[in-house]
């Protein structure tokens, strides 16, 4: 049976049930009534996913090949997406994403991926141990970004204790340096979002059956050998899922940089989500931002393709 | 695999010894971990309660050495904004919550439980909407408000959040497990669908309900990008909006950042605790968000 990530129907045999004849027949006298209540109820859901989605999104076509600043709309065919990719700003965007997608879905997965593995494993106190891991996932990354930017901040405790073992680095302001702005912001997220992950991991795991492991233990499969040989390759539609998820939010991340970088120091930290929100909000050029958001879109596509090749999602047990 | 097996005879007498050390390392290591995960938070309490000196001297103090609990006060005294960012915080994650945990189960009823046409159309419809990322409708969302005249408005900021392709998913996945038998009783005494789902359905749907508000107050709350773009009146601002432009104003008093910070967390703590159960459920029906 091949069993992913997807939902087991808990009450799956008594919806097999043949359903009760007279039910049936008041159903098939007015068909179209039932129509109406469906269309009814799903009214409220589409005129807000189709108008902010849905129509947004074609919005969003037809922008791209426009100059709009709000007032005036003058064509421009595929001129903004020349724009977009001949800017040094949106280069430097795409490549400090991507650096930041590489080295954050790394260690968020592991990470996660190990608090997991440890919380399943011990005996006593799970939960409480489950609850305080998850607490930064559950915090705003506004309040992250802030308390992060107190730590990071010249003297604050971040380099006082590397400064223990690097006494010149004490005084020194992680998001002020090019160099170290960036793993900054990258160490903040990892803090928070593998704590999110973790939650799905824990899920994921309850979903392997417990005979596997007993199976795997009369055949002398015990500890890390049932780790590797058993949990990881089971666990792999999970991972998929996961590395899939912090793939698609790391090339979105905004919230972090805003609060913590403003897009500097040298725009080292300047992402394409920061770059479409300050050309759209900041100098009103709604089509070249348009034009960035579809050449990201374009990225996390190809990204979530390149994946899923590389990650083989089917589990037999 | 025969070595395996010998070797765990031979160690035999030393098995309890070795499993006890062992769990004494993981509860040590996973401790030290969890000191990690709450340190930011730990140093951030002790910070609030600092001077706004002290908050930001070389080299840090763990604990305060004068304590200010007068931060707490000051913070709402001083910026009345303050309080009002917390209301307007409570009042639009509750609207969004309300709003869209009854819209998705709605959607979820028709989608899982009648038959229409277009309903499979239409639910890869809502699925497919998944894929298309915030940044793309950013701009256009932004322009629809200014059309729709809701910039700087309290429904300009939850509309676009009332229904969420992930709530019908989830609302639909959990619906469609509920045995029929329940509902044809009702529909054989005369109930209409409208009784059947609000009478039926929707207690039967309790634990994804749950789950749903859970997630939504939780997004809603935290979210920023989408009210950073709508509103400008400091007096609409939501907690993170606040904070994050009170913090480059009042640079110098990180203590009062950091109280304003608590005060974004704290709710969010206490949803934690008492929900645990149906965040971790509900994570392994929808994957994620």
């Amino acid at each position: 049976m091949a069993v992913g990530t997807g939902t087991t129907p808990i009450v799956q045999t008594n919806a097999a049930l043949p359903t009760p004849v007279k039910a049936e027949a008041h159903k098939r006298g007015r068909p179209w009534r039932e129509w109406l209540t469906s269309y009814a109820f799903l009214i409220p859901a589409f005129i807000v996913i189709g108008g902010f989605t849905f129509v947004a999104m074609v919005m969003a076509i037809f922008l791209s090949f426009f100059k709009y600043d709000g007032f005036t709309l003058e064509w421009t065919g595929l001129n903004n997406y020349a724009k977009a990719i001949v800017n040094a700003d949106f280069h430097r965007a795409l490549l400090n994403v991507v650096y930041y997608m590489v080295v954050v879905v790394t260690f968020q997965t592991i990470l996660a991926l190990t608090m997991a593995l440890v919380l399943d494993r011990i005996m006593v106190g799970r939960g409480v141990f489950r609850t305080v891991y998850y607490l930064p996932a559950i915090t705003s990354s506004v309040v992250m970004g802030l308390i992060f930017s107190w730590l990071f901040s010249p003297g604050g405790w971040v380099g006082s204790i590397v400064g223990i073992f690097i006494p010149g680095l004490r005084q020194f302001g992680w998001l002020l340096d090019p160099g170290t702005a960036l793993p900054a912001i990258m160490t903040t997220t990892i803090w928070s979002t593998a704590a999110s992950f973790m939650i799905v991991f824990v899920a994921g795991l309850q979903d392997i059956p417990t005979h596997i492991y007993e199976a795997a233990k009369i055949d002398g499969a015990v500890g890390w050998r049932s780790l590797w040989n058993i949990t990881i390759p089971l666990l792999r539609p999970t991972i998929f899922l996961v590395v899939v998820l912090g793939t698609i939010g790391t090339l979105q991340v905004f919230d972090q940089v805003y609060v913590m970088t403003n897009g500097g120091p040298l725009k080292s930290t300047l992402t394409p989500v920061f770059l479409i929100y300050t050309n759209g909000f900041r100098d009103f050029s709604f089509g070249l931002g348009s034009a960035e958001a579809f050449i990201l879109f374009a990225i996390i596509f190809v990204f979530t393709l390149i994946q899923r090749r590389f990650i083989d999602t089917t589990v037999e047990y | 695999m025969a070595a395996v097996t010998v070797n765990q005879v031979t160690q035999q007498p030393n098995r309890r010894g070795i499993i006890v050390t062992k769990q004494v390392a993981l509860y040590a290591a996973m401790t030290l971990f969890g000191l990690i995960m709450l340190g930011p938070f730990i140093l951030a309490i002790f910070g609030a309660f600092k001077s706004s000196v002290e908050v930001n001297s070389y080299p840090p103090t763990l604990l305060p050495q004068i304590w200010h609990p007068e931060n707490f006060v000051d913070v709402a005294r001083l910026f009345p904004q303050f309080p009002r960012w917390f209301v307007n915080s409570i009042g639009l994650s509750t609207a969004v919550t309300v709003l869209n945990v009854f819209f998705c189960a709605l959607a979820g009823y028709a989608f899982a439980r009648l038959n229409f046409p277009g309903r499979t159309v239409l639910f890869l419809a809502v699925l497919a909407t998944l894929m298309i990322p915030l940044q793309v409708t950013l701009i256009p969302k932004f322009i629809i408000m200014k059309q729709l005249g809701l910039i700087n408005t309290y429904p300009g900021v939850i509309l676009p959040n009332i229904s969420t392709a992930a709530g019908i998913f989830l609302m639909t996945q959990f619906m469609k497990a509920i045995p029929h038998e329940l509902e044809e009783a009702a529909v054989i005494d005369g109930a209409s669908k409208w009784t059947v789902f609000t009478r039926v359905i929707l207690p039967l749907s309790a634990p994804a309900l749950t789950s749903l508000a859970i997630f939504s107050f939780q997004g809603q709350w935290n979210d920023f990008l989408w009210p950073l773009v709508v509103l400008n009146d400091p007096t609409l601002f939501t907690l993170p909006l606040g904070i994050a432009g009170f913090s480059t104003e009042h640079i110098a008093n990180t203590n009062w950042v950091l109280v304003g910070s608590i005060f974004t967390t704290l709710p969010m703590v206490f949803l934690v605790f008492f929900f645990q159960r149906y965040i971790i459920k509900s994570v392994a029906t929808t994957g994620g968000k």
